[in-house]
């Protein structure tokens, strides 16, 4: 398969246009209250799948996907996620994207399934920090609040003018998924509308 | 030294903070006021009344009330870069620094040239400008430059870049009260309690309404504003609470999705950079409580416009909230008791109350009588039937009046005086409701338009629902919000019903508050026109031009708005409205109720462009997308163009090249060596599942079932219409599973397009379709040198390289990078598009190009590929398409299938029209000068010397010069071109140049055979 492990190049991180760290706060402010960084090359498996073959998806992926749309899942490691009611997206750790989707593809339910590798289509961000809702709120329509969205809930959305796909963690941590396209102008938003806050933007690991 | 604020009390309200006095400018003159102030309230503290110009005539205006309804004291702030327009000096916070000028005059307030259009006010009437600028229509280009000049509120700054930062917010919550008056207080209260989420908000620089101003009355057995504090003390402790002060509802729309302009720093001298000038809030409640109050109706009388005549409930908030004293010799007009208040608090403040004029034949109320105790000239059945005055209000006339039928019955009396307050009724401020289409109700009772309340969703209470009452409105905030509350508990486990609910008490029911609504005070002597009697101060729209329009046929109060303008501007109608319907309905002989009201629309106030902007501006006003390669094509000197969103690399020029320098170079290198092109924006779309084959035969015109794994095909994709939607090359990588590329602009409209198809047409169909655009980076490597420079970079199996046949796949390694290498060409070269994950795209490219160099290879950017496809007369859909050309426009039956049951656009295909001939179609052009490029978008006719208009033959889609035709290349879109070929046509030039004169072609200029290709 093309996506197999390269063994002589290191892949290039979605910000790799940019020199990173940059911080922006307030004079007034002694350390950045938002934590932005890249998670580079989190393994992402999108998985379209029936009810029929759920189970077994499930099963092959050690994720638990009897999910409600918009719920997560967090086990082992790894974050599934429900996109719609077919949809979902696997996070792994970087690497083993490769060998799950060697597993679901030779598996029975191959014929009836899609699995396909995002891992470099979509780019991961780690947002965290007390005042990462504030920050969000500035860009997403969806209700952000602790009683609302907290731990184990998604949602595709906007953030500002990007599509994203927001993961909660912890009540001030998330996972901000975009288009490896879009990443800088996510990068360059949260920049602008951390800077209130304190924003300290890194390259990741 | 600034002058004294003769006008300030010594009384010590809250609201202002005498130990910090602000140093602030008017018209150049520096003035001292307090923090807390507003301008207006510190202009007043001076004395200063006079504040502006009138928009029409020039004349002079002073402050006419306290809040967002002011119509007259409309300024102009300058900031050290630039300057805003129109804002209410009642509603702007002074600062130290402030600098403040009014506006609409030349050269000075107290002298205006203009104002001579007030002597000319009979030849101003409604519709002036459609009277007068009609004709001759050929001079209207002349008159503009002049009303231009004249028109418009305000000047805005000649600096067109705003330095402020403005923000927007999205928030949601159970509840928002929209006002913090009372009502609102304790709507909030209520519903907070109860655990509801809730945001309350108000315009004013502190929650309290009209309670800041009222200190006659008790609530819970203490004075009115104690209350109020201890409740707002009690919301700002609860973290379920959000309390907005500074805080325009803008906008309340469908689904209680509600707009707010909150003012951050507005009011601040330091405004921290961090920090936004507005927020705009957009905000989702799953329920709405409107307490947004009422705004006091002025009464219409000639001469009611003077500077020094005020709205008698803004006379009494600058004496309690502000300790300013308006007018020292004050004459009281009018219809109601409410004003009898202001008339004591004139009085206690040391004010000298020389007359309390009551339109009411014998009033009785508690408070009439209290002020005759007092020694205060009460004549009640009496009318203010004009007021005189330059600058400034100096005298009034008062006579006996006959409120039945209008007019004066006794003689005028003459009487000096500084100050007018009037009172003219109550306005609920029924606009948020009014946004929403939700209905108006004539209340006879009070005379005022008062909401319908029908909705679930939004509700008005208080005075914004017509109960002015404030024991009766608390009342009806407790009731209507504990309702709303258990609404909210059925679908909520956070919110608890807490029972019962206190209603505060208050001891305020003794006030009438039913005005008797006398809507225009005729003065009954012909000297005293109406033409002076202000309906609307703001658009200068007199009593006399509502009449004028009556008489000139418009009966509908829409039409009526709009011919006097009476009701529209900055201030949407907020005092003028009811009068102007008023006067409307008794001029029509209707009731009110007949003749309806206009609908208010949103902004409730302006709200800048700035907040709707917010921080979509500059480089964050549109995303840029770039590939995995940008940082190199940066570092290679690339010049981008923008391809949708996305930042492609246009041409890479070196020093001393021009544009066409560096396209023939681009072009040429890979015509005789190899170039490489960044491809991965071209969108991607993984198809799979085992209907994924009959799928992409319903999508594409041509057939793909029978297309071999491991094989590519181009294909056509047209909508219901039969025309060309998108194309692509599409690759089959096992049974059920295909590898489909789209246009890079096209992408996400292609994948919606068909994710639409699969969900609502061929549900019968088990297909998935992912999105991987971004999850390959493509380089394109193309020309002769290209497999050489491909078997250089392979990791293994160097020789499939050679074995590698036009139209086919494979996957390998390229410099231990994982790929997918595509044999297809969009250059007419033999050409591999080298697909990897995206991550490694910028290590691929780079290596390519390192081992490229010994073979000549070329960076070529969009220009080039553009350049290298048009030699191959290739089609780009977008350019070669418009939305209206079909397969048989672009020559090419060939993809038709005649085989296939059906696909999308066959059935439009199939119809007699869409073959006909003389339908545009594509063909080439060459020049009769090689050396001469025509225009893109440029139009041929067939005989260029015809009369113009002239009839059009098609336009020209593409146009280059080719550096290895070493001449002008173009396709065309001509009518019946197919059968032309051979013929001439012309192009006319826009600079007036000879028209070009083109040969009609075959768009195929190079390699016809298709050779180089197929290699």
């Amino acid at each position: 398969m093309a996506d197999t492990s390269p063994h002589m190049v290191i892949g290039n991180s979605a910000f790799s246009n940019r020199i990173l760290p940059i911080i922006k706060k307030p004079e007034s402010l002694k350390t950045p209250q938002i934590e932005l960084s890249e998670i580079r090359h989190l393994g992402k498996l999108n998985i379209r799948c029936t009810s029929k073959t759920r189970d077994m998806v499930s099963k092959l992926t050690q994720c638990n996907l009897s999910l409600q749309p918009n719920q997560s899942d967090s086990k082992a490691g790894r974050i599934a996620l429900c996109l719609g009611p077919d949809e979902y997206l696997i996070l792994a750790e970087q690497g083993s994207e490769i060998q799950l989707k060697k597993t679901l593809n030779s598996s029975d339910i191959v014929k009836q399934i899609a699995v396909t590798n995002v891992s470099d289509a979509l780019c991961a961000l780690s947002l965290s920090g007390k005042k990462v809702r504030d920050l969000l709120a500035k860009g997403c329509p969806i209700d952000l609040h602790p009683d609302s969205f907290s731990k184990n809930q998604s949602a595709q959305c906007d953030l500002a003018l990007a599509n994203v796909i927001l993961i909660c963690l912890e009540e001030d941590a998330f996972i901000c998924i975009c288009r490896t396209s879009f990443a800088e102008y996510v990068l360059d938003w949260c920049l602008d509308a951390g800077f209130e806050f304190g924003i300290s933007a890194s390259a990741g690991i | 030294m600034s002058p004294k604020q003769s006008h300030r009390l010594r009384a010590n309200s809250t609201a202002i903070n005498r130990q910090k006095p602000v140093q602030f400018t008017f018209d150049g003159k520096q003035y001292t006021g307090f923090e807390g102030d507003t301008l207006a309230s510190a202009l007043l503290a001076h004395g200063v009344h006079l504040v502006g110009r009138s928009f029409k005539y020039h004349r002079p205006r002073g402050i006419l009330g306290c809040g967002s309804e002011e119509p007259n004291a409309l300024i102009r702030v300058r900031h050290p870069s630039n300057a805003e327009p129109n804002l209410r000096a009642t509603q702007l916070e002074i600062y130290d620094g402030l600098v403040a000028e009014s506006q609409n005059r030349f050269p000075s307030l107290n002298v205006d040239f203009l104002s001579i259009n007030s002597m000319f006010a009979r030849f101003f009437p409604a519709g002036f400008y459609y009277k007068t600028f009609m004709w001759p229509a050929s001079l209207w280009m002349f008159y503009e430059r002049f009303i231009r000049q004249a028109a418009g509120l305000g000047k805005v700054s000649k600096n067109h870049h705003d330095p402020d930062r403005y923000e927007h917010k999205y928030a949601h919550c159970d509840l928002l009260v929209a006002g913090g008056g009372a009502s609102g207080l304790q709507a909030a209260l209520v519903a907070a309690n109860a655990g509801a989420r809730v945001i309350i908000a108000d315009e004013q620089s502190e929650l309290g309404g009209w309670l800041l101003t009222d200190n006659n009355f008790n609530i819970d057995q203490k004075p009115a504003m104690d209350w109020a504090s201890t409740v707002i003390k009690k919301l700002h402790s609860m973290p379920n609470v959000t309390c907005l002060v500074r805080t325009t509802i803008a906008a309340s729309m469908d689904d209680n999705f509600i707009l707010m302009a909150e003012r951050v720093t507005e009011h601040l001298s330091i405004k921290e950079a961090h920090l936004p000038k507005q927020r705009l809030w957009k905000l989702r409640a799953a329920k709405v409580i409107l307490a947004t109050g009422a705004i006091e109706r002025p009464l219409i009388f000639s001469g009611n416009d003077l500077p020094g005549v005020m709205l008698s409930s803004a006379a009494r908030s600058y004496i309690f909230r502000y300790d300013v004293l308006a007018g020292t010799r004050a004459i009281i007009f009018t219809n109601n008791d409410d004003a009898y208040y202001t008339a004591l608090a004139i009085h206690q403040a040391g004010g000298f109350v020389r007359c309390i004029v009551d339109l009411r034949d014998n009033p009785k109320s508690q408070i009439i009588t209290t002020m005759r105790k007092l020694g205060i000239d009460v004549r009640t059945g009496h009318a203010v039937i004009a007021a005189h005055g330059t600058r400034h209000i100096a005298s009034v006339d008062i006579a006996e009046y006959d409120t039945e039928n209008g007019g004066p019955t006794s003689d005028a009396v003459h009487m000096d005086c500084n100050f007018l307050a009037m009172s003219g009724g109550l306005n609920p401020v029924v606009h948020l409701h009014s946004q929403r289409k939700g209905r108006l109700v004539w209340d006879e009772r009070t005379s005022c338009y008062r909401p319908e309340n029908k909705s679930d969703d939004w509700v008005s209470i208080g005075s914004a629902n017509g109960t002015f009452q404030l024991g009766r409105a608390l009342a009806q905030a407790t009731r209507i919000t504990s309702s709303l509350v258990t609404k909210l508990a059925k679908e909520n486990r956070r919110i608890i019903v807490q029972e019962p609910v206190a209603i505060p008490e208050t001891d305020e029911n003794k006030q009438n508050w039913a005005p008797l609504p006398v809507w225009l005070v005729q003065s009954g002597q012909p000297y005293i026109s109406n033409k002076t009697a202000f309906v609307d101060f703001q658009n200068d729209a007199t009593a006399a031009d509502i009449k004028l329009a009556v008489r000139e046929g418009y009966h509908s109060v829409e039409h009526v708005k709009r011919y006097t303008t009476t009701g529209m501007a900055t201030d949407q109608g907020k005092t003028s409205n009811i009068n102007a319907i008023g006067i409307l309905a008794n001029t029509l002989n209707k009731s009110i109720a007949q003749t309806g009201t206009t609908t208010f629309r949103p902004p409730y106030t302006p709200t800048s462009l700035g907040a709707i902007a917010g921080r979509n501006i500059g480089s964050l006003f549109d995303p840029i997308r770039t590939t995995r390669m940008h940082s190199w094509h940066h570092a290679n000197g690339a010049t981008f163009e923008h391809v949708g969103q996305w930042m492609r690399a246009w041409y890479y020029p070196r020093e001393g090249e021009n544009f066409q320098q560096t396209i023939n170079r681009e072009v040429h290198a890979t015509r005789h060596y190899a170039g490489l092109l960044d491809a991965s924006t071209l969108g991607k779309i993984d198809v799979k599942g085992p209907d994924s084959a009959e799928f992409l035969n319903r999508v594409y015109t041509n057939n793909f079932a029978t297309l071999p794994i491991g094989k590519s095909r181009y294909g056509l994709m047209l909508k219901e219409d039969g025309m060309v939607f998108d194309d692509g090359v599409t690759t089959r990588l096992a049974e059920d599973h295909f590898y489909m590329t789209t246009t890079s602009g096209g992408a996400a409209g292609v994948l919606a397009w068909l994710e639409e198809l699969l969900q609502t047409e061929w549900q019968d169909l088990n297909v998935y379709l992912t999105s991987v655009t971004e999850q390959w980076s493509v380089a394109s490597l193309s020309g002769p040198n290209a497999k050489t420079i491909l078997k250089a970079c392979m990791s293994e199996d160097k020789n499939s390289a050679d074995d590698f046949p036009f139209m086919t796949m494979k996957e390998t390694f390229i410099a231990g990078i994982p790929a997918r290498i595509f044999r297809i060409s969009f250059t007419g070269e033999m050409a591999f598009e080298i697909n990897v994950p995206a991550r490694y795209g910028l290590a691929l490219w780079s290596h390519l190009m390192r081992v490229g160099k010994e073979f000549n290879l070329t960076a070529y950017g969009t220009e080039a590929m553009h350049v290298l496809r048009a030699e191959k007369g290739f089609i780009i859909v977008g350019q070669e398409t418009d939305g209206t050309v079909t397969p048989y426009d672009l020559d090419m039956h060939w993809i038709v299938s005649k085989k296939k049951p059906d696909f999308i656009g066959k059935r439009a295909l199939e119809r007699t029209s869409m073959d006909e001939p003389h339908r545009k179609q594509l063909v080439g052009l060459l020049t009769e000068d090689p050396n001469k490029v025509i225009p893109e978008g440029a139009h041929a006719v067939l005989d260029p010397d015809q009369e113009i208009p002239m009839a059009m033959l098609g336009h020209v889609s593409s146009s280059y010069y080719s550096p290895n035709l070493k001449r002008s290349i173009a396709m065309a879109l001509l009518k019946g071109g197919l059968n032309r070929k051979g013929q001439n046509v012309y192009i006319p030039m826009l600079d007036g140049q000879k028209p070009i004169k083109a040969k009609i072609v075959d768009p195929v200029f190079f390699d016809k055979q298709g050779d180089r290709l197929r290699g």
